[in-house]
């Protein structure tokens, strides 16, 4: 009993590193290529544009090369390219900005566990590989909500900003991100939510997370581990919630309360 | 000074230009009123002036400077801009909002502080209650009028306002007009300013520019587009009651006779008996000790009453030299009577208007 009890807290802190390591990738490339999407037309120079896509396709083998440093790579460095190519596209917004909304929603279309399935010939198992595969998962809901929050400002606020004399990088900072902070926040919970729960499926190959708790209850018939399992995944969830609603009310800035 | 050269705006996507070829000087210091129906391109002309949208094909100079050739965001820095809509920053105090500018500038914190307590004080709102709420919690009007103090904090020579008072009950409206000229007297902006309203055009205007389809239609004072208006467009614009508008734009000073002979309500009967012979009226006003005028005489009543006091009749309510002559006609209209007398601001008599003067002055000038 001791020991299971103490194998559930171990998985717990696994799957909660699992949980925080892919979202703080998935927020960062999420929120910045939400609000890249959103501008109409920068960098204004071609020539720089081209290089930016070229930095995020190279940015992918670079970081294929760090985490797999000693295995052979050549697959995963598609991978990898491939989603470089795909963050790249927001350079090139103004044609592809709804074919990158798009691209990710069938992402999200794919079940987790088959994307993990078809992850595994490609990159092989392992805790990186199912990071690539969650911040995949995560970055759509946050992606849209900075997208949808940022557009839906009024556009006579962001007029009046540039009117008044702000720069570009002023309006983004000053006046976009806080006004649809609670937005962008409310998808980053959800994101995170889903991400709690399938990181248990992440056992699957070979990353340490709940379902394992899960799978050894399976593999040795009992049903009480299987349930204290699925329970405390969603007790998990359900504080990841909370704990997130509240930091989402604490960043709402107090003129766009609702009170 | 503001200059327009052949400015055209297409969108793209449209088949008729928003902006059609319009030049337009606006000298400094003056405000300048573009009105026309909706969608005629006022804000589209505003927000190339501001820089916000380019134009498709002339010109914008500022100060003789083309301003596609100075830094834009400098430019806009000196270019007061209450955006149609207001545009408040919601996540913002309105403290915050109005020293936008001032903190762009850099300016010192106490320095800032001032500029927003007087600007607050300036557009009617009591600083200690209003500093620190967000703009949900301000009514319409309150909205707009942090607006024009936001665009007014840093003190920029130019001033553009679109719609800046529409969403003020008609009374707060007169009262902000007033408040604006009174300011604009002092500080001699240069100010593009956007209505609907064609009596806010009348009162505010040094220019007004009449807009169609994006084409200026007419371009001049309020007195020459309400007395000489180029086309039934115009005429229908400025409504049937041109006329009657002009009257809104001169001053009871203007054409005030001075010299009017008066009697005090202590003389003698037999004296004013003399008076209004010697003069070509049937009447005379009456003041008392103090020079204010108490009401008037008939030369009929004379011979019924044994004292003034006795005959006199009650006049129109006084006007004063800075009254409209608009003011001065509904004061008479009021009683019924044909002339209305001119007191200073101590109450003393100084003269007065009549009705002749009124319909040959606007006769005349319809003719001319
Ligand atoms: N961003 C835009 N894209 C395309 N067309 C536009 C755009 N903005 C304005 N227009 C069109 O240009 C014309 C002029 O618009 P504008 O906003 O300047 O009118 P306005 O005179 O300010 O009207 P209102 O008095 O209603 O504010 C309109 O026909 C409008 O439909
Ligand atoms: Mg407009």
């Amino acid at each position: 009993m001791v020991q299971r009890i103490n194998i559930l807290l171990q998985l717990t802190a696994a799957h909660a590193y699992l949980v925080i390591f892919s979202m703080v990738f998935a927020i960062a490339i999420a929120v910045v290529s939400g609000i890249l999407i959103t501008l109409p037309s920068w960098p204004k120079n071609i020539l720089l544009r081209n290089i930016l896509f070229i930095i995020s396709l190279f940015a992918g083998i670079l970081i294929a090369f760090i985490f797999y440093k000693k295995q052979p790579i050549s697959n995963k460095i598609i991978v990898f390219m491939l989603y470089g190519f795909f963050i790249g596209l927001v350079f090139y917004r103004k044609v592809l900005r709804n074919v990158i909304l798009y691209i990710d929603s069938i992402i999200m279309t794919i079940p987790s566990i088959a994307l993990f399935g078809l992850f595994i010939p490609i990159l092989g198992i392992g805790f990186f590989n199912a990071v690539v595969a969650l911040v995949l998962y995560a970055q759509l809901p946050i992606i849209r909500n900075t997208y949808a929050g940022i557009t839906s400002i009024d556009p006579a606020v962001t007029d009046s900003a540039r009117g008044m004399g702000m720069s570009n990088l002023q309006i983004i900072l000053k006046v976009n991100l806080p006004i649809a902070l609670p937005v962008i926040m409310a998808g980053i919970r959800t994101s995170t939510v889903m991400i709690a729960g399938i990181a248990a499926i992440a056992s699957y190959i070979g990353a340490k997370s709940l379902g394992e708790f899960i799978f050894r209850g399976i593999s040795r018939g009992s049903q009480n581990m299987i349930l204290t399992g699925a329970i405390w995944i969603g007790i998990f969830a359900i504080i990841t919630d909370f704990f997130l609603g509240r930091v989402e009310k604490w960043f709402t800035p107090k003129g766009l309360r609702v009170d | 000074m503001i200059k327009l050269e052949k400015l055209v705006k297409i969108y793209k996507g449209n088949r008729n230009p928003a902006v059609d070829n319009l030049s337009v000087e606006i000298p400094k210091g003056k405000i300048c009123i573009l009105i026309g129906p909706s969608g005629c391109g006022k804000t589209t002309l505003l927000r190339m002036i501001n820089g916000l949208i380019s134009p498709t094909g002339g010109k914008i100079f500022i100060n003789d400077d083309d301003i596609t050739k100075v830094d834009q965001v400098e430019l806009r820095r000196k270019m007061g801009y209450v955006i149609q809509g207001t545009g408040l920053f919601p996540h913002w105090t309105i403290a915050e909002n109005i020293s936008v500018v001032p903190k762009l500038l850099k300016w010192p914190k106490d320095k800032i502080e001032n500029v927003v307590n007087n600007m607050l004080i300036l557009i009617g709102l009591d600083p200690d209650e209003y500093k620190n709420r967000y703009p949900k919690a301000l009514s319409g009007g309150q909205v707009q009028r942090v607006g024009v103090a936001r665009a007014l904090a840093a003190d920029p020579p130019i001033m553009l306002m679109d719609e800046p008072f529409g969403a003020a009950d008609p009374i707060t409206r007169s009262k902000l007009q007033n408040e604006f000229l009174y300011i604009q007297e002092k500080i001699h902006k240069t100010i593009v300013f956007v209505t609907h309203d064609i009596d806010e055009a009348i009162k505010m205007g040094d220019l007004i520019a009449i807009l169609k389809d994006g084409k200026l239609i007419q371009y001049g004072t309020p007195d020459n587009i309400l007395s000489h208006p180029e086309n039934e467009f115009v005429s229908e614009f400025v409504g049937s009651d041109r006329t009657l508008k002009r009257l809104g734009l001169i001053k009871v000073r203007d054409v005030m006779t001075r010299d009017v002979k008066i009697v005090k309500s202590s003389d003698p009967i037999n004296k004013v008996k003399e008076m209004i012979k010697r003069v070509n009226n049937n009447f005379l006003y009456v003041i008392n000790e103090k020079m204010e005028p108490r009401g008037y005489v008939l030369e009929e009543d004379l011979e019924k009453g044994k004292s003034l006091k006795e005959i006199i009749r009650t006049m129109a309510s006084p006007v004063n030299p800075e009254d409209t002559l608009k003011t001065a006609l509904s004061n008479m209209m009021a009683l019924g009577v044909g002339t209305i007398c001119v007191v200073n601001n101590k109450n003393e008599f100084i003269g007065e208007v009549t009705l002749n003067v009124l319909t040959r002055l606007i006769s005349n000038s319809d003719q001319e």
